[in-house]
């Protein structure tokens, strides 16, 4: 053993260590965060077009927050389809996934190869997902209206029709993520203990019983941070409605994130995007602080 | 034991439905990019034509297209953020495990909490920074904002790479009078090597695969892989073909990815937070 130069540091010096080992990543993430979310709280106060400066910068108090909350569209519209989306795409998901890791969650040969097969969408770019999708859509070259007509189903024009094009992109985020709930409680399922299901299989109960008494309360925990996780994402979707729908057609699959996607970077209101992106962040720590709370 | 042979039956019609739902898209993708542009351009679609791999090259020698710089700024943007990520993230990681200290599990829950922000609240206020710094379209642009999502996520991920490996060979190390950067450097790093490499993987991914930044901070010099494949669709008449070719380039690696990833794709996917797993 070579002999080790030993220094020994000062008492105050060691106990912040710990502190000096962990000040990059504070520091690059305080800043990446604190002084952009006050910036940005400072600029939801302003009446500011990014394009026509001559217009001047004014500061305006909450009368962007005062204008949209008065907005009927803000409600019926933008809310709505945004929780109408982070309901159908969680809530779908969440069943097929539970299913299939239901079912998963057996002895059956291949069940490796078929898991293999299925989280191939979760490695594929958004960006990519929505390119396969919209020509999948397509009316006349898409596979989708060739397969319906085929099989002598009623046929129709998915995106670009107003009243299909939010189910659409609902269908689209459930090939996408029903994958990713599968995983996760697949991997909760696999992880309870055998004793008590067997002992309960003896004493004749049904499936559905053992269902619910032992692996849902075994489960709780980890289908409440799949929840969580997916919700937040749910929330954020961006990707696949600006390249499917870019938030239309009109409005219709306008969610709240891409609502102020479009004020900030169609129209470059600044003050009114940012007013919006606030409460976009507000909506998502409401809901974040909810489901955690539930873990804890 | 019949009803558990119906069961089996059941599991097996539902996975090979789930199967072929999974594939057929990504595979109707995959034959568009062989088909010739009339066998693309049809009234329904076309099963029987012949192969052709001119898609694939003209995706990439074609002026408007030239998608071979994508893919570099792509790996320029995404490795560079991974190698500060790892590097940050080894050391926090290490002080976050290693040390027992008022407040560390409030740092680790506060880190993890910079990961939900929605990315639209940070967007606008670093477009209206990067346009008076002149930076707008350049790499800076896109690797600091993409810090605020990697960092966290592989904190998280090392954290719990970290805590599997057992103390008592910090202390034995310790005594024998190795400092604490060593014992980092010398025993931990090489334990934990393998949850390094996965975590860098799935920066890399998340990196590359980022759209929402990417389209407003780095609009044409510096334009990545997802932006420069939402541009096949700005012309008047979309080309299906060159698209679907460059789809197919940049996605094969991932694919790869994924089967090298399997086993720790859980953790990967709820950001470390789960590590039993």
């Amino acid at each position: 053993m070579k002999k080790q130069r030993r220094i020994h540091l000062p008492r105050v010096f060691s106990r912040y260590y710990p502190w000096l080992l962990l000040s990059p990543t504070v520091i690059i993430l305080l800043v990446l965060s604190i002084p952009l979310l006050i910036y940005s709280l400072y600029n939801s106060l302003l009446d500011y077009n990014f394009l026509h400066p001559e217009r001047g910068i004014h500061f305006i108090g909450l009368k962007n927050y005062a204008s949209i909350f008065s907005q009927p569209f803000f409600w019926y519209n933008t809310m709505y389809i945004t929780l109408i989306f982070l309901l159908a795409t969680v809530g779908i998901e969440f069943c097929l996934g539970f299913l299939l890791a239901y079912l998963a969650n057996r002895e059956i040969k291949g069940v490796n190869i078929f898991k293999l097969i299925l989280i191939t969408p979760l490695f594929v770019a958004p960006v990519s997902i929505g390119l396969i999708w919209k020509l999948m859509f397509n009316p006349s070259m898409g596979l989708i209206n060739y397969l319906l007509w085929e099989l002598r189903l009623p046929i129709c024009n998915w995106i670009s029709d107003a009243s299909t094009a939010l189910f659409s992109i609902v269908l689209v985020d459930i090939w996408q993520w029903t994958p990713f709930m599968f995983l996760i409680l697949l991997a909760g399922f696999t992880s309870v203990p055998r004793e008590p299901v067997e002992a309960a299989m003896i004493d004749g109960a049904s499936g559905w019983r053992i269902l619910r008494r032992i692996y849902i309360p075994y489960l709780k925990p980890i289908i409440l941070v799949a929840l969580l996780i997916r919700g937040m994402d749910a929330l954020r979707e961006f990707d696949k409605i600006y390249i499917l729908t870019e938030g239309g057609p009109g409005v219709v699959t306008e969610t709240l994130v891409y609502h102020a996607f479009r004020y900030a970077f169609r129209f470059f209101e600044m003050g009114y995007s940012t007013a919006i992106s606030y409460i976009a962040l507000i909506f998502v720590n409401i809901l974040a602080t909810i489901l955690l709370q539930r873990i804890k | 034991m019949k009803k558990a042979q119906i069961t089996n039956l059941v599991a097996y019609g539902v996975f090979t439905i789930a199967a072929i739902l999974t594939l057929l898209p990504t595979a109707w993708a995959f034959i568009t990019s062989i088909k010739k542009p009339w066998d693309i351009m049809t009234e329904e679609p076309v099963f029987i034509f012949e192969p052709t791999i001119e898609n694939y090259v003209r995706a990439f020698i074609h002026p408007s297209y030239l998608f071979h710089q994508k893919i570099i700024n792509s790996v320029i943007v995404a490795t560079s953020t991974t190698i500060i990520c790892i590097a940050l993230a080894c050391l926090a990681a290490y002080a976050l495990t290693r040390f027992d200290f008022k407040g560390s599990s409030g740092i680790a829950a506060w880190i993890l909490s910079i990961r939900m922000l929605p990315i639209i609240a940070v967007l606008i206020p670093w477009f209206l920074i990067f346009n008076s710094l002149k930076l707008i379209d350049t790499y800076i642009a896109l690797i600091i904002p993409y810090m605020t999502f990697t960092l966290p996520f592989a904190v998280w991920m090392i954290r719990g790479f970290f805590l599997a490996i057992p103390r008592e060979l910090d202390e034995a190390a310790l005594t024998e009078g190795y400092s604490r950067l060593e014992i980092l450097w010398k025993i931990i790093l090489p334990l934990a090597k393998p949850g390094i490499i996965i975590t860098a993987i799935f920066c890399e991914i998340f990196a590359w695969n980022e759209f929402q930044f990417a389209l407003v901070l780095a609009r044409i010099e510096c334009m990545t892989v997802p932006v420069g494949l939402s541009h096949f669709l700005q012309g008047y008449r979309i080309e299906w073909g060159p698209l679907f070719a460059a789809t197919m380039v940049t996605a094969i690696p991932f694919i790869i990815a994924a089967i090298f990833l399997q086993k720790h794709i859980v953790r990967g996917l709820t950001l470390g937070a789960v590590t039993r797993y």
